[in-house]
C-alpha cells in the first residue's frame, strides 16, 4: 500500500475525545444538576469525564453512545454526592452554581420566569427523580430512560405522569408568582 | 405551567455550554485523566491500606504468639488482636470485592444497589470495629508492653490494672457512642470529622437504610 494514501485509524483517546466534544452538553448538565457549589460542578464534570474514559473500553459502538453517557455520568454523579456528609448533601439552587455560559454571547437567563421556576422545581427532587427530569428535559425516549435508570417503560411513564401533576400543583402555588 | 413548558426553558439553561472543558480536553491529551481523583478511588485506597494494616498487625501477632504460645496470659492476649486484625483483613477483603463488581455503564438502580450494600456494609463493619476497639486498650498494652520493651504488665502492674482498663474500656463504649450523638448534631467545620460522627451516632446507617427503601420504591413503583 502506498503510504501516502494510507488512511489511519483514530487512536481510542481521538475516538473517546470526538464523542465527548459531540455530547458535552450531558456532562455540563448532569454537572450543574448534581452540585452543591460552582467547584463541585468543576470537579464532577471532571470525575465524570474520568469514569468515561475508564469505562470506555467496555462501550459497545452498536449502541448509542448518549444512554452509555447518562448512565455513568448520573451514576458518578449520585455516587458522589453520596459520599458526602449528609448534612453536606444538601443542594444549594441552580442559580447559585455559577453556571457561567462558555459562550459570552449567550444570553442572561436570570429573568425568564421559566427558568427560575424550573431551578427551583429540580433544586426540590431527590437524586433519582432529579435524574429521572433530566433525562425527560433531554427529550430523551422512554425506552431509552428506562434503559438509563434500570426500570421498566411502564413505570417511566408512570413516573413522569405524576411528575406533571406536581409540576402543576407546585407551579400553580403562591411560590411560582 | 407543565413539564413540556419546562422543556424549553431546560434547553435555554444549555445554550452556549456545548463545549468542552479545556481542562478535560487537556487532561486527556497529556493521558493523566485516569488520575483523576474519584469518591471511590478514594474509598479503594482507604480500603488498600486497611488491608495492609491488617496484614502487617497480623504478621507482628503471628511471631508473638509464636514466641509466647505457652505463656496463657500473653498467650490470650495476642489471640484476642490477633482474631481482630483477621477479621480486619477479612472486612476490607469483602469491601474490595464489592467495589471491584461496581460498573460505572450498567443501569443507574443496579449501581445504586450495589453501592448501597456496599456502604451499609462498611458502615456495619467499622461500627462494629469501633465499638469493640476500647476492649483492646488492655491487650495492646500487654502485648505490646512484652514485645517491644520485654515488660510484663501483669507483674509490673498488677492483674487489677489489666481489669481496671477493661472496666474503663466498657465504660468507654455506651460514653462514645453518647458524645458521638452530641457532636452529629452539631456543626463540624471538618466534613471527616462529620462523617465520622454521623457514623458513630448511627445516622448513617438510617440514611443507608432510607436509601435502599427509596431505590426499591423507585424499582417498585407502577
Amino acid at each position: 500500500m502506498d503510504p501516502d494514501t494510507a488512511v489511519t485509524s483514530p487512536t481510542p483517546e481521538e475516538t473517546f475525545l470526538a464523542l465527548l466534544v459531540e455530547h458535552a452538553g450531558i456532562l455540563h448538565k448532569v454537572a450543574a444538576t448534581y452540585s452543591r457549589t460552582a467547584e463541585d460542578r468543576r470537579d464532577l464534570e471532571q470525575e465524570i469525564a474520568a469514569q468515561l474514559w475508564k469505562a470506555f473500553s467496555r462501550y459497545d459502538p452498536e449502541r448509542k453512545f448518549s444512554t452509555w453517557m447518562y448512565r455513568v455520568a448520573l451514576n458518578v454523579a449520585i455516587s458522589a454526592l453520596r459520599s458526602v456528609s449528609r448534612r453536606d448533601r444538601r443542594f444549594v439552587p441552580l442559580s447559585d452554581l455559577g453556571t457561567e455560559p462558555v459562550d459570552p454571547r449567550a444570553p442572561d437567563l436570570e429573568d425568564d420566569p421559566r427558568v427560575r421556576q424550573l431551578r427551583r422545581f429540580i433544586d426540590g427532587l431527590g437524586e433519582l427523580d432529579r435524574a429521572l427530569v433530566l433525562l425527560y428535559l433531554e427529550e430523551q425516549s422512554y425506552r431509552d430512560i428506562a434503559l438509563v435508570l434500570g426500570i421498566t417503560e411502564t413505570n417511566v411513564a408512570t413516573k413522569i405522569s405524576r411528575l406533571k401533576q406536581r409540576i402543576r400543583k407546585d407551579l400553580a402555588g403562591p411560590a411560582s408568582h | 405551567m407543565e413539564l413540556d413548558d419546562l422543556k424549553v426553558a431546560w434547553s435555554q439553561l444549555g445554550r452556549g455550554r456545548e463545549t468542552l472543558p479545556m481542562g478535560i480536553v487537556s487532561t486527556l491529551r497529556d493521558g493523566k485523566l485516569d488520575q483523576t481523583r474519584s469518591a471511590l478511588g478514594r474509598v479503594a485506597w482507604v480500603l488498600r491500606y486497611e488491608l495492609a494494616a491488617g496484614v502487617v498487625a497480623t504478621l507482628l501477632l503471628g511471631s508473638f504468639l509464636a514466641d509466647h504460645w505457652r505463656t496463657a496470659r500473653f498467650l490470650l492476649s495476642a489471640l484476642v488482636l490477633h482474631e481482630y486484625a483477621v477479621i480486619t483483613i477479612l472486612i476490607a477483603a469483602r469491601q474490595m470485592v464489592l467495589l471491584s463488581r461496581v460498573d460505572f455503564s450498567v443501569p443507574v438502580l443496579t449501581v445504586q444497589r450495589e453501592l448501597t450494600r456496599l456502604r451499609t456494609f462498611r458502615i456495619w463493619s467499622t461500627l462494629g470495629l469501633m465499638i469493640v476497639a476500647p476492649l483492646l486498650w488492655a491487650p495492646l498494652a500487654i502485648v505490646g508492653a512484652k514485645g517491644l520493651f520485654d515488660l510484663d504488665v501483669y507483674r509490673a502492674f498488677g492483674a487489677a490494672w489489666v481489669w481496671g482498663n477493661l472496666a474503663i474500656g466498657l465504660a468507654v463504649i455506651p460514653l462514645g457512642l453518647w458524645l458521638a450523638r452530641r457532636l452529629a448534631a452539631r456543626n463540624t467545620r471538618s466534613p471527616r470529622v462529620a462523617a465520622f460522627m454521623e457514623m458513630l451516632s448511627g445516622r448513617s446507617l438510617a440514611d443507608a437504610k432510607r436509601y435502599a427503601d427509596e431505590l426499591a420504591r423507585f424499582a417498585t413503583e407502577s
